[in-house]
């Protein structure tokens, strides 16, 4: 085994916080992408796709920082061995931000594609509108929200209190 | 000259407002010492642990290890300091349920930079020394208290650290357990000339020590409790 291989073990290890996580990322991703395929008739169109990009990456970020507490709550003691032992702050932060953005990467993938599905069954409405940039700037947006959640978490979990952590 | 392994002085620790420990204590272990810690439950044993393994720090005082005042480094020179040079063994082992009992034994040579092929092989080797080569793929739950208590030691000793630091080694083991266990940590430290500092209740093993350290009774600030 390596830090590598352990590294692994902790992403791997997909319980029901990281389901949700995964669940509620592809849902806002697919939101924002139905959302933004369809600007106002009347008004500024880009001004619209960054209020809504906005708003889905607050969403992700939120999402995923709560769901990586709630993981980090049950693998206190575990973080703690494993600073104890000698484990940087850095490995920590590691598999924390790892974990996220796989989970907030996986949720935004399964989102982009269930946004075009729902696009294109909307197109009976109407004329759907989504094009590559569209695509990928949504999956940036979900891909920074998860970062942007992970990073709080990764940062909170390096600097917990061993002492306290491993005495519980 | 070389430097003390630990280097304690005028050590006071702090709980809450209530509870002061050490009540300025100064104690040196030299390098090779094997010295026991032992004192009334509450004393401090374990927090003493925890300030020289650099994991908690002293309301007041310094603590010296290697000639370096623990509070004064950087998280990530304590942790290296930890990976390599300090094996620690505390109260409930702290064996991480997920790993197998090889792979938690590899675990600080992951931290101390230790190649894959020396990992396996000083794994496997520290195995072998505790008798429990068998169950190296085995994890920790399928495991008995005694057993789990040598995996712990076999893992602080894997990186044949200068110091190794005991809280309570064999507290709830069987006589035959801590029977087998007492001639190894004799060794660690009469064969390999390592530091062994042991926080211990057990008469027995205090015995094997070449000095003893006796911890006071905590003081209890009395105006605070009643305030």
């Amino acid at each position: 085994m390596n830090t590598t291989d352990l590294l692994f073990r902790y992403i791997k290890d997909v319980g029901v916080e990281s389901s949700i996580g995964i669940i509620g990322a592809a849902m806002s991703i697919a939101v924002c992408l139905i959302a933004a395929s369809r600007p106002p008739m009347e008004g500024n169109g880009s001004t619209y796709q960054f209020a809504v990009s906005s708003m889905a990456f607050l969403v992700v970020a939120c999402l995923l920082s709560l769901c990586m507490m709630s993981e980090l709550f049950l693998k206190r003691q575990e973080i703690g061995i494993l600073r104890e032992l000698g484990a940087g702050r850095r490995v920590v932060m590691t598999i924390f931000l790892s974990k996220s953005i796989l989970v907030g990467g996986l949720g935004s993938v399964i989102g982009v594609l269930l946004g075009c599905v729902f696009t294109i069954i909307m197109h009976v409405f109407g004329q759907p509108y989504y094009s590559e940039e569209l695509i990928l700037g949504t999956l940036t947006v979900g891909s920074a929200g998860s970062i942007a959640g992970g990073l709080y978490v990764a940062i909170r979990a390096s600097r917990l209190n061993i002492v306290e952590t491993i005495r519980e | 000259m070389e430097a003390d392994a630990v280097r304690i002085r005028g050590l006071h620790k702090t709980f809450g407002k209530t509870v002061r420990l050490f009540g300025g204590l100064n104690m040196t272990v030299k390098f090779g010492e094997f010295v026991a810690v032992t004192g009334p439950t509450g004393a401090g044993k374990t927090t003493l642990i925890n300030l020289i393994s650099g994991l908690d720090f002293p309301t007041e005082g310094s603590v010296e290890v290697f000639g370096k005042d623990l509070s004064k480094l950087t998280e990530s020179r304590r942790a290296s300091i930890r990976a390599k040079d300090i094996g620690i063994v505390f109260q409930n082992s702290h064996l991480l349920s997920k790993l197998s009992v090889i792979e938690n034994v590899q675990l600080p040579l992951i931290f101390s930079g230790s190649s894959n092929d020396d990992r396996e092989r000083i794994a496997s080797g520290m195995l072998e020394l505790i008798g429990l080569s068998k169950k190296k793929n085995l994890f920790p739950n399928t495991l008995s208290s005694g057993e789990i208590r040598k995996v712990a030691i076999a893992r602080a000793l894997a990186t044949d650290p200068a110091l190794l630091l005991l809280d309570e080694p064999t507290s709830d083991l069987d006589t035959s357990t801590v029977d087998a266990l007492l001639p190894l940590l004799r060794g660690y430290n009469y064969l390999h000339n390592r530091t062994i500092v042991l926080a211990t209740n057990s008469l027995k093993l205090a015995r094997l020590a070449s000095r003893e350290i006796r911890l006071g009774q905590p003081e209890l600030v009395v105006n605070a409790i009643q305030g």
